[in-house]
């Protein structure tokens, strides 16, 4: 791994140089700091662009903590189940290949300075930008608990997480301590690699921002049958380390331990914003940014898990890549200085995941106290709950059969009036999109949202 | 081995020729007998759908005494010593039959023959009261013989056709194809127009084909055929020649008419129907000699029934068209015996082979003939008055065969309470289940069509041969055997002394000829010493049947010859009677009229086991005019309770609406199929107060005055479940079969099946199962629920605050299977297929997009880039991990297609 304060570069333009005089040419050079999935959905997003009719008047410095970037980050939980490899996870290096002046950097961003638009990195360099994204991404909640600093202790969130916990010996024993999805992929990862896990929730039942208390009950279920040990309304309240500071496990606030020689922390993630926050870029829970991705300083824009947008953050790569197209749209039209009407809006977030072989779906406002739908087959463990607001679907939770998630999701993004259809809406598209022919049925949505697909 | 054989109907009174076909036990199908002349090889939806319903599951198969199975003689004697018992005790005339138009005429002939010559009583009546009665009242008044004079060419050879109080269309519906095709014949032909005037209160289906329709006021009949005599009298239609000749009354008839309806605007008043309409008839009437009356229950089922009847029959005989190629009044009975009963003497106030108890001679004929030891010597109890007597005690016992007259009596709940504490009521039935099989001591399985072998008489007079096809099942006998079994228990073995049914057909025949001499119409003297083959292989006929006519009678009373003492036709003169009951619209007050409809037929005990017979009309609705929706507040399928007026509620249905402007304002329809067996609150019947026609004794069933109030059940629903519930809980239900699955349909005015009871009562019901499938709409009050075991369904129930609408066939279907296909499962609780196709294994998780669907995107719409397949399925666009998937998909599909 690279150390913060070393900057490794890696040439990949033929227009190389760290830095450039633009003072008497209308060249832009942009720096892109982060390099996490919503860093090269921009690249991608701003390929087209950038290359369709040539033109060489832009410059791209991408900076990458990590030494690969651009990975798919949502694979590592295959990774850990040993479904894929790492390697298959590494994007097409479609900046370096396609995009013409562009050029990626191992390191970090230590300051910005917003006078002299420069960046300085960890090696000591000064980097200027016409143009800076900030895409620095968010880290692992760590709580502060007695012992939680010390060995034993990760966070399952890069490459490097994932290559650590691959090395723990098959008979090792992991709590995973969060009953997020995050946590549960871990956990149901690890499980399948042999190791004992106990996973500790504090929810009264797992994933419950995403479920109900019956999806969420069934899902433990399922993990259990697993033999992963599943502790609900559970805190931890302690590491217990013995007299060489080597974890022998965590202390629960109800004082019963659970014995592990290693814990992950999946309890949330907080956005990078000290860079941001240091540069005097105004930041909220995450750097602020308005619908068109641009924060308090007309030169510097930011997107992905580190921003705060209308007041919102982002864990869930959806929205990521409509801030990326959105901001791709943006950055051409301020540079050619014309006017862009792109706006990123909000998104609907869904969660989808699918372990020990139950698919899980669930997009939207849940809010129990809200009128809702309720299917269930109990042999199959098939579960949905459609959650409705005046005439409309607001949230989604699907359980064993998510076929019809994509269908719920656009139908709460585009706000479909549903009334019409209610009776139907819960047995899905082929029931409410025309699919069947009946006279006395509505034939269809207005909208049409699934049309694509059904 | 295969066999084809003909036989007739056991429907309606058209009385259409079957030819069967027959492999081993089992009639595998049934098509219109091209020889037989009352429908040259048509059939109607009913008939074509026979050989479904020969249930085995659904009959009767043992006889039973008091809910013990016992072998036949046990039967035979408990029913012979009971009647003998009541006999003894209190007379002859404390015990009764009441019997049907679905019997045979030789079942028929020995039920007559066993009470009016042995038993000594004239209580027996028939079901045909309900029917026909006032058309034989009023032709035994009119010509002195109960004779329909017609034959079914008449209809085609016929210019005008008036059919007034007939849906023929869908009660009657190859007589009404050959109307409707002789009037398209003669348009090709260029010939002139034959027209057809329905008259109706009802915009009915035979209605929508005529050139004229009058929706009269309902009861209205006799004032229109007065009017109709006033006008023609006063153009010099009527005829003067044949009226001096060949008939009495017409002085005193005109006068009356004139009177009553002395012109076109008195007529169009009383009638509530047009000037323009009630003259473009009589001109039509005045112009074309030769004009049918075609009449049914409309007429019949009044209280002024004979009068309708004879109003009808007063313009035919003043005009001298009777008789005639295309020229007479024509009733049509409902039923397919109805006429054979007549023949026999089914009815109480008839005696036999058209005798009459007003002619001691008659009496002492039939008394010689049959040797009768105990002859009675007067009129019996009709059927209302029957029923009456048993329900006051005065008749202790009686045998009810092959009819309902629980769900078909009006008053109906009366009649079952009449029943209920009778000391001995025995019944031959076909079927397992009926009604009044479930208020009987004694239960006889009878044989039905099918084994049923012997002769029917159709509207046209016309004998047919039914013929069995298969042997009986179980231990059914036919009704003939049981009667004259029990004839010999009572002692009178030597006058019944018959083996097969020719032996009975025989002695019919010869008491018709008996002291003959021309001087009844009904005359089989040909048929008087008729042998086994000649009479298996007798001919569909028309009677007299005679030396003179070997082949029949096509036409009566040509020459002008009535069988009235004088020998003349008698006109006479009628005050039309408005129904008795009146409505008052201020009090929410309605005028029901009852009817059957198109595919179902009687008490459905029969029909209803031929599920796309259920098709058309599978629930009761009440028919009701949009604007008397709207001022009642009922919303489009909401429900309607109608109860009959008066202190004491003789009985309510509850029955959601259809909005249907057929209906005049003010009135109402209602089918008249539904039973206990299948309905709670469905028994139409239950709700006509008995008002009968003073001289025919036939009830008022299409004229009753209810209150219509709305009704608001809480909960509506529908349970699919394998076997009827001996006990269904909601406080309305209709039952049927579909796919071999019962389906309810119900409603309950305060919301029933709450959590707790739900599955409560689903345990109770079906022990062996559990919940396996639920969908709550909590705000919206809605549940369904699938009960079961594996992929077993038992029981799938939903409610909710409406009526749902589930694709039912398609559930039942899903139902029936013992294992449930993955989709179906998914779909059952949304009562239809989604249709949707197999996507196949996923590819795209994060869009949950298959495999099926990415190659059928490849192959047929030209998607052939990860980018184009993501633009249209969202595949690959998110997490993109599928997109190497979809570039395999790509490739392969690409070269299936190169390789097609």
């Amino acid at each position: 791994m690279v150390k913060p304060n070393e900057t490794v570069v890696q040439d990949m333009s033929p227009h190389e140089g760290n830095v450039r005089d633009d003072t008497i040419s209308p060249h832009e050079h942009w720096v892109i700091v982060g390099h996490g999935m919503a860093a090269q959905r921009l690249l991608e997003e701003l390929h087209d662009p950038l290359t369709h009719r040539k033109r060489q008047d832009v410059s791209i410095t991408i900076i990458s903590g990590e030494p690969v970037g651009g990975y798919n980050r949502i694979g590592l939980s295959d990774v850990l189940a040993g479904k894929r490899t790492l390697a298959e996870l590494t994007p097409q290096q479609i900046h370096s290949q396609h995009l013409p002046n562009c050029q990626w950097l191992q390191g970090w961003v230590m300051a910005i300075d917003r006078t002299a638009q420069t960046v300085r990195l960890s090696d000591g360099g000064l980097l200027p930008y016409d143009r800076l994204i900030l895409s620095t991404g968010s880290s692992a909640l760590l709580p502060e608990l007695p012992g939680i600093n010390g060995q034993g202790i990760q966070a399952f969130r890069t490459a490097a997480d994932t290559e650590g916990l691959m090395a723990l010996p098959a008979n090792a024993s992991v709590i995973v301590v969060g009953g997020g999805l995050l946590g549960i992929e871990a956990a149901v990862g690890l499980a399948g690699r042999g190791v004992n896990v106990a996973l500790v929730h504090r929810g009264a039942w797992l994933m419950n921002r995403q479920l109900d208390a019956l999806s969420g009950d069934w899902l433990a279920e399922a993990l259990t049958s697993r033999g992963i040990r599943v502790y609900l309304n559970s805190t931890v309240a302690e590491i217990a380390r013995d007299e060489r500071e080597d974890m022998q496990g965590v202390i629960l606030q109800t004082g019963e331990q659970l014995d592990a020689a290693h814990a992950v922390f999946a309890m949330g993630v907080k956005p990078n914003v000290d860079l941001a926050q240091r540069a005097g870029v105004a930041v909220a829970d995450g750097i602020e940014v308005d619908d068109q991705m641009i924060t308090s300083d007309p030169a510097i824009y930011a997107l992905g898990e580190c921003v705060s947008h209308r007041g919102v953050q982002f864990g869930l790569v959806g929205p990521l890549y409509e801030q990326a197209a959105v901001l791709a749209r943006v950055l051409v039209a301020n540079r050619d200085h014309i006017a862009c009407d792109a706006r990123y809006e909000g998104t609907v977030v869904a969660t989808h995941l699918k372990v020990s072989g139950v698919p899980v779906y669930s997009a939207g406002d849940i809010d129990p106290a809200q009128e809702s739908l309720v299917w269930q087959d109990l042999p199959k463990r098939h579960y949905k709950r459609l959650f409705l607001k005046e005439g409309r679907l607001v949230g989604v939770v699907l359980y064993g059969d998510i076929s019809d998630g994509g269908f719920y999701h656009d139908l709460i993004q585009q706000q479909v009036d549903i009334r019409a259809w209610r009776e139907h809406l819960i047995f899905g598209a082929a029931h409410c999109t025309g699919n069947v022919e009946r006279n006395n049925k509505p034939q269809a949505i207005s909208q049409k949202p699934y049309s694509a697909a059904a | 081995m295969k066999r084809r054989v003909d036989t007739t109907c056991p429907y309606c009174g058209v009385g259409c020729g079957v030819s069967a076909l027959v492999h081993d036990q089992q009639v595998i199908a049934v098509e219109g007998s091209a020889r037989h002349p009352a429908n040259r090889g048509r059939l109607c939806v009913k008939g074509s759908a026979l050989h479904e319903t020969l249930d085995p599951q659904a009959r009767l198969l043992q006889p039973s005494v008091r809910g013990e199975t016992v072998d036949w003689s046990t039967a035979i004697n408990e029913v012979a010593t009971g009647l003998r018992q009541v006999i003894k005790e209190h007379g002859p005339d404390s015990v009764a039959f009441y019997v049907s138009g679905q019997l045979l005429t030789e079942d028929y002939y020995v039920a007559n023959k066993l009470m009016k010559g042995f038993i000594g009583s004239s209580n027996i009546d028939t079901n045909s009261r309900l029917c026909m009665s006032s058309a034989v009242a009023a032709q035994k008044r009119a010509f002195g013989s109960d004779t329909v004079p017609a034959h079914y060419d008449d209809l085609e050879l016929a210019d005008l056709l008036v059919l007034t109080g007939s849906n023929a269309a869908w009660t009657h519906p190859v007589l009404f194809q050959r109307m409707m095709a002789a009037r398209t014949a003669a348009q090709e032909a260029g010939a002139p127009d034959k027209r057809m005037v329905v008259i109706d209160p009802r915009r009915t289906a035979t209605a929508e084909s005529a050139d004229l329709h009058l929706a009269i006021r309902p009861g209205t009949d006799a004032v229109l055929f007065n009017g109709l005599l006033v006008w023609l009298h006063q153009r010099g239609i009527t005829n003067a020649a044949y009226i001096k000749r060949h008939t009495q009354g017409f002085a005193e008839t005109l006068a009356t008419a004139q009177q009553t309806a002395g012109s076109v605007a008195a007529v169009a008043q009383a009638c509530a129907v047009p000037v323009q309409d009630i003259v473009q008839f009589y001109e039509w009437a005045a112009e074309t000699p030769n004009m049918v009356t075609f009449y049914s229950m409309g007429i019949n089922q009044s209280t002024s029934g004979v009068d309708k009847a004879q109003s009808i029959i007063n313009v035919h005989l003043a005009t001298g068209r009777i008789g005639k190629p295309g020229a007479a009044p024509f009733s049509i009975t409902g039923q397919p015996n109805a006429m054979g009963g007549r023949e026999v003497g089914g009815l109480a106030n008839q005696l036999a082979a058209h005798m009459n108890w007003d002619n001691p001679d008659d009496i002492n004929r039939v008394e010689r003939f049959w040797r009768a030891p105990n002859m009675a010597r007067e009129a019996g109890l009709n059927a209302t008055d029957l029923f009456s007597a048993v329900g006051e005690g005065r008749i202790k016992a009686i045998w009810i065969m092959a009819t309902n007259p629980v769900v078909s009596m009006p008053d109906a709940d009366r009649v079952r309470a009449a029943l209920a504490q009778c000391d001995l009521v025995i019944v031959s039935d076909c079927m397992q289940h009926t009604d009044t099989l479930d208020m009987a001591h004694i239960r006889l399985p009878a044989t039905g069509w099918s084994e049923k072998d012997g002769t029917v008489t159709n509207s046209e007079r016309r004998i047919s041969r039914q013929r069995a096809l298969v042997k009986p099942l179980g231990e059914a006998q036919h009704d003939w055997w049981i009667i004259t079994q029990v004839a010999h228990a009572m002692g009178f073995g030597a006058s019944f002394p018959y083996q097969q049914p020719v032996d009975i057909f025989r002695e019919h025949a010869q008491l018709s000829a008996y002291e003959n001499n021309a001087t009844r119409d009904f005359d089989l003297s040909l048929y008087a010493d008729i042998s086994t083959a000649e009479y298996d292989a007798m001919a569909p006929m028309q009677w007299p049947i005679t030396a003179k006519a070997p082949m029949g009678t096509a036409r009566l009373f040509g020459d002008g010859q009535f069988f009235t003492p004088e020998g003349k036709a008698r006109l006479f003169p009628i005050v039309p009677r408005r129904p008795v009951a009146e409505a008052n619209p201020e009090q929410s007050h309605f005028v029901l009229n009852t009817g059957r409809l198109r595919d179902q037929w009687h008490t459905m005990t029969r029909t209803g086991l031929a599920e796309r017979l259920d098709q058309h009309a599978p629930e009761p609705r009440v028919s009701v005019h949009p604007d008397d929706a709207e001022a009642l507040g009922v919303s489009p399928d909401g429900w309607l309770n109608l109860a009959t007026l008066g202190d004491q509620p003789t009985g309510e249905l509850k029955a959601r609406v259809v909005l249907s402007t057929t209906q005049r304002r003010g009135e109402l329809f209602m089918p008249i199929h539904w039973t206990h067996q299948n309905s709670r609150h469905g028994r139409v019947g239950a709700l006509i107060p008995t008002a009968i026609d003073p001289i025919s004794g036939q009830p008022e069933l299409k004229h009753a005055v209810v209150q219509a109030r709305v009704w608001q059940p809480q909960q509506q629903g529908m349970l699919w479940c394998r076997q009827p519930l001996p006990n269904p809980p909601w406080d309305t239900w209709l039952m049927r079969t579909v796919g071999g699955i019962t389906v309810y349909q119900f409603a309950a005015e305060r919301a029933l099946a709450l959590d707790a009871p739900l599955e409560t009562w689903l345990r109770d019901e079906w022990p062996y199962g559990e919940l396996l499938q639920r969908f709550d709409d909590a705000t919206n009050g809605m549940t369904r629920v699938l009960w079961g075991q594996g992929n077993r369904i038992e029981a799938l129930v939903w409610f909710g605050p409406t009526m749902p609408q589930p694709d039912i066939a398609w559930v039942a279907n899903c139902l029936q299977a013992d294992t449930i296909s993955a989709p179906d499962r998914r779909d059952l609780l949304a009562g239809r297929s989604g249709g949707q196709e197999d996507a196949g294994p996923t590819v795209c998780s994060c869009h949950q997009v298959g495999e099926y669907r990415i190659r059928h995107a490849i192959q047929h719409e030209g998607l052939t880039t990860v980018a184009a397949l993501g633009k249209a399925l969202k595949c690959g666009t998110q997490c993109g991990s599928c997109i190497p998937d979809l570039q395999r998909l790509i490739s392969t599909s690409v070269e299936s297609v190169k390789s097609d």
